[in-house]
């Protein structure tokens, strides 16, 4: 607690602070009493604090004025900011003023004034550098969680849409904000992500990827929690039921519960003609399925089944192997691991640096490899195909490496039979998953008709606009509802 | 993720368990033919030439396109592992597209159909056919064209279809037809002759003459080219388009016709103690190469030849095999049995010898559509 | 593991694959017949089979949605662990069998030369890694296993949409009297998703009675639609195939893959798989509610399918065994005790107010 001798009180907070040296501490006397104003430095505002506090407690006039009064005046009537609050410990002194409000303490009163004058460098808001789109907004989130969450209600302008503050962490104290729309999402909902970021052990959060496998339910593959950058998705999302996290420091929101089918959708399929988007969606799951599958596949028909494959195609297969002196298999791991080396270099490198990678590997790849004849030219464009594909499902591109990899293996080793067993274990993975009370692979399986109008197709407008998603629509229950 | 790691250990600790070749290792056969000299089976394999062309360096374009390996056992399947040894390659009978039978093998079909229907990595669609002589000879015509011989033999088989002389027969179809002693089949006959053009390298060349009627459990029998043609007519086949060319002569010139949505309907009826088959086919026809100067007025006169040419060569084909050889080649107990199946039931012990005795009825409409430029 | 709700429609797709898949995957002495004969056994079998699921449906609507053994479980110990015993009996054979089929099925096709013991464990810890995740994973699997017959199905048919010949099929209702009541007997054995729907009815989320008709017409439609295509595609070549569905695919290009044969096995050994990690949670679920051993239930389960491998194999290495346990499975007289059995002793052990409200008021909320 607050002691009513002002020294007392920034000595405790110096002490806590262990006299950390961007802590700022302005004496003055305004009507003959102490006051100390206590902020960190990179936090504020300097013209915030300027004109919102400084300002108006130097021209403070008060005739007779005792600290009770000052601090009445000052709480009451002399601070105009948007965010204040009292304070009654130095713990809270130091926690306000690390988020960006300076404190206000008088001497011979017990209790701080608190005002947010939060000024600290942030990001401007930019294009989503990884949810791309052809037509709708170019605003992404930001690290800051403030700006975030007015992205957000600018999109929502109904009391509908709730916020709840939280801090975790209990090192970097990170603010983190539950959204959801309180008419749609199911309270129970919102009580448990709520419940599971409450008992969050990490000391640490300085991004979504830190509390996203607590939200999750532990499968070993694929997420059932959602990442956007994009604030019209994230709002789409909060719109079907579902309940979001925004992150203090991050720029990727959080939301649960999340389906495979989701994996398959982006915004212009909502923007552009449903044929099209009809068509892309397709486009989308055959891609997915070439980028998990085609490696592993080809590989299998190449080693095991060779006669599954077109005469011709395989007459020109058996030539492009027969100049090669490493096994199917061999190769194909091999263009794979090399394939991920290229991808992790690139990713890492600056971008400059990240373009000569990209030159080089085609280069190596694409002529010597094969001229050398290291490698086939057709094992090549199988594993060319599956890599680009890939990227289409970006979400789960992760994933889908690591599932092109067991693929590969399965095939390779075993064939068909291989890929059968592969193709079980990872469908009965996915299958096991329950995001906080709806399928994962839902609305596939289990099967909703309703939900199909939003799956491979997209309908129109027309019909989508009739009724409200919800997400519990896909829970396989429907037939509770009839 | 521990299970997945303790399954992906045990699929790759099992991994040896299946045996398999590389593909570089495996001789991609592509057509295959069998001899029987009533001891030892014969088989003679055209496998693909990996060095010929393919892949994106290395191509030696004066390679042959296969290689010919032959080899010989008491069964086909001795044949095969021996003819595997010498090649130095695993003979993949999976992609084979032709199967040539010679004249000593087509005695009794079953067992050789049966071994390639029975193993899973078949090639169902295999064409059938039966060659003049040894199908050792077949297989040694090596055609330069494209990048495996057998796409030239397969082309000659479609086109003999297009063409209207011969239907080419798959191999689900000819062991199905040869396992039922109601049913034969006919084989495309090949036979080899020296072209003399640089189709080879021997000079020689295949050409389709006729058919081989195979029944079930006997020799073979020769039809003719214009007895095979008739047949097709009548059962032009899965893959078939009903479709067939007839040259036919009016007032001393010859005047090429098209023929195209051949139809053939076949009634079976008991008239006391034979039977009696009528057919009748309609068939649209265009008149093409006519020098006639009013085609158009003498249209009806062309619908009428062309339907007499359809009659002549249906009934020939059909006199050739029912009545001569009692064999049921245009799947007539299917119609019987669907149709009358109290005849079915009257006929079907003595099946052959009702074919033998049976009284045929041909009838043929056949309507121009039009006529060729140069009318 | 997780034990939660399926739904109906999810549950039927997978009681009729599992029911194709026993179609298809014949053994060495089941062999398809052709004529149209096969149509009229198969549209009796399923009548009969239609038949055995009246009384086993009038016990569970009777009993306000709840499986037989549950009513039972819940009155009367000795008989619950009678019914434990029979039901685990008939479990572990249809499951043995299903193993059977499946390895025999991959042998002669994908795997060919590999040694049983390959099969035994890659298969079997794929069953137990399903067993382990539980029924809804389980259900859920086989939807998508469905859905990809489906589609192959279709592209079957697209491929061979030219060689249908319809004249071999000839109005006939039986052409091999003396043998159609075998056939329909053989048929109506190869119903053994009846001990699972009567052991999992009560996981349905809601109207578990509706899995009934769309299962059985489901399957019974897929059957009929089977054997029209071997019969106008094969003719007489139908009755010398092995696997009629295997050559099926094996004859369909689709100029993508020259056959389609490697997806029908994927399909099949998946549903081999899924059906017997379904046989093998009815029996967990047999552990927990007849035994009361909820505990050693997810245990049970996980070892009774590791049992149902090993006698598989047992069955492939002693052929004598074999064919007795064929016999007793193709008469139809399991799964006839079992559908005679299970609704008998639930309608006794249901209580009294059920008697007098049952179906009327109750309905079948789970």
């Amino acid at each position: 607690m607050l002691d009513k001798i002002l020294e007392n009180n920034t000595v405790t907070v110096r002490s806590v602070m262990k006299n950390s040296s961007d802590l700022i501490l302005k004496y003055a006397k305004v009507c003959g009493i102490g006051i100390c104003v206590i902020s960190c430095d990179g936090q504020t505002d300097a013209n915030k604090l300027a004109n919102l506090v400084y300002r108006p407690l130097s021209e403070l006039d008060l005739p007779d004025c005792t600290p009770e009064k000052l601090a009445s005046m000052i709480s009451g009537e002399l601070l105009i900011a948007c965010d204040e609050k009292p304070v009654t410990s130095p713990e809270e002194i130091v926690s306000a003023a690390m988020s960006g409000f300076c404190v206000i303490l008088i001497d011979g009163t017990d209790t701080g004034y608190a005002v947010g004058v939060q000024g600290f460098e942030t990001r401007s808001v930019t294009q989503p550098e990884n949810h791309r789109n052809i037509r709708g907004a170019r605003e992404g989130f930001v690290e800051a969680l403030h700006i975030n969450m007015s992205l957000v209600r600018r999109r929502v302008k109904s009391p509908d849409l709730v916020f709840t503050n939280m801090t975790v962490g209990k090192t970097s104290g990170t603010e983190i904000t539950v959204c959801r729309m309180e008419s749609i999402a199911e309270r129970g909902l919102a009580d448990e992500v709520i419940r599971r970021l409450e008992t969050l052990p990490l000391s640490l959060v300085l991004e979504s990827g830190f509390i996203q496998p607590f939200l999750e339910n532990r499968n070993p593959l694929f997420t059932e929690v959602g990442a956007t950058e994009r604030p019209d998705v994230f709002v789409s999302k909060l719109y079907e039921g579902r309940v979001g996290v925004i992150i203090d420091g991050s720029p990727f929101a959080l939301y649960v519960p999340k389906l495979f089918t989701e994996n398959f959708m982006v915004l212009d399929d909502y923007t552009e003609h449903p044929l099209f988007a009809f068509f892309i969606r397709i486009v989308r799951w055959l891609a997915f399925f070439a980028a998990i599958l085609l490696p592993g596949f080809y590989t299998a028909l190449a080693n095991f089944h060779p006669e599954l494959i077109p005469d011709a195609l395989l007459r020109d297969l058996a030539a492009a192997e027969a100049l090669t002196p490493y096994t199917v298999l061999t190769e194909c791991v091999i263009l794979d691991v090399f394939y991920e080396i290229m991808r992790e270099a690139g990713l890492r490198l600056p971008s400059n640096v990240g373009h000569a990678v990209s030159i080089v590997g085609g280069i190596v790849i694409g002529d010597i490899v094969v001229s050398a004849g290291l490698v086939g030219a057709p094992m090549l464009l199988a594993v060319a195909i599956a890599s680009i594909s890939g990227y289409i499902v970006s979400d789960i591109a992760n994933q889908v490496s690591f599932m092109r990899f067991v693929y590969i293996l399965a095939g390779g080793l075993c064939g068909l039979f291989g890929i059968t067993i592969a193709s079980l274990v990872f469908c009965v993975s996915a299958c096991s998953a329950n995001s906080y009370g709806v399928p994962f692979t839902s609305p596939l399986a289990p099967f909703s008709g309703k939900s199909m109008r939003d799956t491979f197709i997209r309908s129109s407008w027309h019909k989508l606009g009739h009724t409200d998603p919800d997400i519990y629509d896909m829970n396989g229950a429907e037939d509770d509802k009839q | 993720m521990k299970k997945l790691a303790v399954l992906l250990a045990a699929v790759m600790t099992l991994s040896g368990c299946i045996p398999h070749p590389e593909l570089d290792r495996i001789g991609i056969a592509e057509a295959v033919g069998v001899d029987f000299d009533g001891s030892v089976y014969t088989v003679t394999v055209q496998f693909f030439n990996t060095d010929s062309t393919g892949g994106i360096t290395a191509i030696d374009s004066s390679a042959p396109n296969v290689n010919i390996s032959r080899a010989g056992g008491k069964t086909i399947e001795s044949a095969l592992e021996e003819l595997s040894h010498r090649s130095g390659h695993n003979i993949m009978l999976g992609s084979a597209s032709v199967i040539v039978f010679g004249e000593g093998a087509l005695t009794d079909l079953r067992d050789s159909l049966d071994l390639c229907v029975s193993h899973y990595s078949s090639n169902m669609r295999a064409y059938v056919c039966a060659a003049e002589g040894s199908a050792a000879d077949i297989m040694n015509i090596r055609f330069n064209e494209g990048n495996a011989s057998v796409e030239k033999l397969k082309e000659m088989i479609g086109n003999s279809r297009d063409l209207g002389m011969s239907r080419p027969v798959i191999l689900y179809e000819a062991a199905g037809k040869l396992r039922e002693p109601t049913e034969s089949a006919v084989l495309p006959l090949l036979r080899v002759y020296g072209s003399g053009s640089g189709d080879t390298e021997e000079g020689k060349s295949i050409i389709i003459r006729g058919g081989a009627l195979c029944v079930c459990g006997s020799l073979p029998e020769r039809l003719t080219e214009a007895e095979t043609a008739g047949l097709q007519l009548l059962d032009p086949g899965s893959d078939g388009s009903g479709d067939c060319r007839v040259t036919i002569t009016h007032r001393g010139s010859d005047i090429r016709a098209d023929m195209f949505g051949i139809r053939s309907r076949i009634t079976p009826s008991l008239n006391g103690d034979r039977l009696r088959i009528d057919v009748e086919i309609s068939a649209h026809c265009k008149l093409v190469s006519t020098s006639l100067p009013d085609p158009y007025a003498a249209g009806t006169d062309m619908e009428r030849l062309c339907g007499q040419e359809l009659s002549e060569r249906a009934y020939t084909a059909l006199e050739a095999t029912l009545k001569r050889y009692g064999a049921d080649v245009v799947g007539l107990s299917y119609a019987i049995r669907s149709q009358s199946p109290e005849i079915w039931e009257t006929i079907k012990d003595d099946y052959g010898e009702y074919l033998r005795n049976s009284e045929i009825s041909v009838s043929c409409s056949v309507s121009a559509e039009r006529f060729g430029l140069t009318g | 593991m997780i034990n939660n709700k399926i739904s109906a429609g999810s549950f039927a797709a997978v009681l009729a694959l599992s029911r194709v898949f026993t179609e298809v995957s014949s053994l060495p002495w089941e062999h398809t017949e052709y004529g149209m004969q096969r149509f009229t056994a198969v549209i009796l079998s399923f009548l009969l089979t239609g038949a055995v699921y009246i009384p086993a449906a009038a016990a569970i609507k009777h009993c306000g949605g709840e499986s037989p053994i549950t009513v039972i479980a819940g009155r009367s110990k000795l008989l619950s662990g009678f019914t434990g015993v029979l039901l685990s009996v008939f479990l572990l054979t249809a499951a043995a069998e299903t193993g059977l089929r499946s390895h025999y099925y991959a042998s002669v096709t994908v795997l060919d030369y590999a040694p049983p013991l390959y099969f035994c464990v890659t298969a079997g810890t794929a069953l137990l890694f399903a067993v382990h995740k539980g029924l809804e994973a389980s259900v859920r699997t086989g939807t998508i296993a469905a859905a990809i017959f489906v589609l192959l199905l279709v592209l079957i048919i697209c491929a061979l949409a030219g060689e249908f010949h319809t004249e071999r099929l000839y109005p006939a209702f039986t052409d091999r009297p003396e043998t159609l009541w075998s056939e329909v007997i053989k048929e109506f054995s190869r119903n053994s998703e009846f001990l699972i729907f009567a052991v999992l009815c009560g996981n349905v989320s809601s109207k578990a009675l509706r899995t009934v008709p769309l299962y059985l017409g489901g399957s019974c439609l897929t059957i009929l639609l089977m054997t029209f295509m071997y019969n106008t595609v094969f003719g007489h070549l139908t009755s010398r195939l092995m696997f009629p569905f295997y050559t099926l695919s094996s004859i369909s290009d689709i100029t993508l893959l020259h056959r389609l044969n490697g997806i029908d096995v994927t399909v099949w050994i998946m549903a081999g798989i899924l059906k017997t990690a379904l046989f093998s949670l009815s029996f967990g679920n047999i552990v927990r509610v007849c035994f009361g051993c909820s505990k050693a239930a997810d245990i049970a389960s996980l070892l009774f399918g590791a049992a149902a491998l090993a006698l598989s194999e047992l069955f492939t290495v002693i052929p004598a065994l074999t064919g007795t346990a064929a016999r007793i499975c193709g008469s139809g007289v399991p799964l006839m005790c079992a559908a005679l059995f299970l609704p008998a002793a639930a309608l006794l052990c249901s209580p009294k107010s059920d008697v007098r409200t049952g179906g009327a008021g109750k309905g079948t909320a789970a």
